[in-house]
């Protein structure tokens, strides 16, 4: 009953949530940069590691770096497009 | 007909919107993307195209920067060495993806519980007959509704209709042998969300007590 009725009910909204809540942690960089050590960084942190140095702010590695943490996400909300849509708007349409 | 046929997903083709709207969405997405675009730019710039002023709309691209994302010399003259960014990758993939195991509860991880968190609630909610006088109406006959299975993903309509009526399971869909087969096992009386029962059939099976609008099944207890 839940794998043929519920879940497909609730899909939606769990794909919304998903995405938001994956977006929320990926893009989270204050505790990330208190509680990780040199193992446990995550890219913000690095990113933000990487401002600096003898030759001033090299942008273009902090644009490659962030070009490839977009990836990700990217690909995440796309492959959900559909459910996030519906997700999102579901109860707001009244015809 | 034709408002009850169309899928509220669909996408309508460019001249039904008409062109200025259009053309106004599109300018206002670029705007909105532009600052992203010119950072994916940027990371294929030299370091003094990426500097320049002003800047440099044609240049040759170059893939100089996605290499030091993972090896790169951290003074002049010094050796390349590996930055790490695969296992800052991975952690950041590993934070987004899941917590860990959650091992006082079950095996799962706390992402995998957080997906589950809607099966809990349904536990608790009432299972309804769509020909149970206490339910809203039957809907297997609404006349605004076309007749599509609730539990397809493309039932928007089906599924605003029940937001309108409050949360339904998709029961409606199965048969009266079927409901009460599924209904049998964990069923005590009409399942409220409080806990407490009402009418309740003491023989644990349903009986013309428990079901007042459906067809009667044999009932072992006396009632």
């Amino acid at each position: 009953v839940f794998f043929r009725v519920c879940l497909p009910q609730v899909l939606a909204g769990i794909a919304a949530t998903a995405v938001f809540g994956i977006i929320l942690t990926w893009n989270e960089f204050l505790f990330a940069l208190l509680l990780s050590g040199a193992e446990t960084r995550t890219i913000p942190v690095a990113m933000y590691q990487t401002i600096g140095g003898d030759i001033g702010v090299r942008w273009g590695l902090l644009a490659a770096i962030e070009t490839l943490f977009l990836v990700p996400v990217i690909v995440f909300v796309f492959l959900l497009q559909n459910h996030l849509l519906r997700g999102v708007t579901f109860g707001t349409i009244k015809r | 007909m034709a408002t009850n046929t169309r899928t509220l997903g669909a996408r309508r083709p460019i001249g039904e919107a008409g062109w200025g709207w259009t053309l106004g969405a599109g300018i206002v997405s670029l705007i909105y993307f532009f600052p992203v675009l010119w950072i994916i730019l940027t990371a294929f710039k030299t370091h003094n195209d990426a500097l320049a002023v002003p800047p440099v709309w044609f240049f040759t691209p170059t893939l100089e920067n996605f290499v030091q994302v993972f090896s790169r010399a951290y003074s002049v003259g010094s050796e390349a060495i590996d930055t790490g960014f695969a296992r800052y990758f991975f952690n950041s993939v590993f934070i987004s993806g899941a917590v860990g195991p959650d091992r006082d509860r079950d095996r799962h991880g706390r992402g995998l519980r957080l997906l589950a968190l809607p099966a809990e609630g349904q536990r608790h909610l009432p299972l309804r007959h769509p020909l149970d006088p206490h339910d809203a109406g039957d809907r297997r006959h609404h006349p605004d509704l076309p007749d599509v299975p609730g539990h397809r993903l493309g039932g928007h309509l089906r599924r605003h209709h029940h937001a309108l009526h409050g949360v339904q399971p998709a029961v409606h869909d199965l048969d009266d042998e079927e409901l009460l087969r599924r209904a049998q096992p964990g069923r005590r009386g009409r399942g409220r969300m409080d806990g407490s029962s009402e009418g309740a059939c003491s023989s644990g099976s349903a009986c013309r007590r428990c079901w007042p609008a459906s067809p009667p099944p044999p009932c072992s207890a006396s009632s």
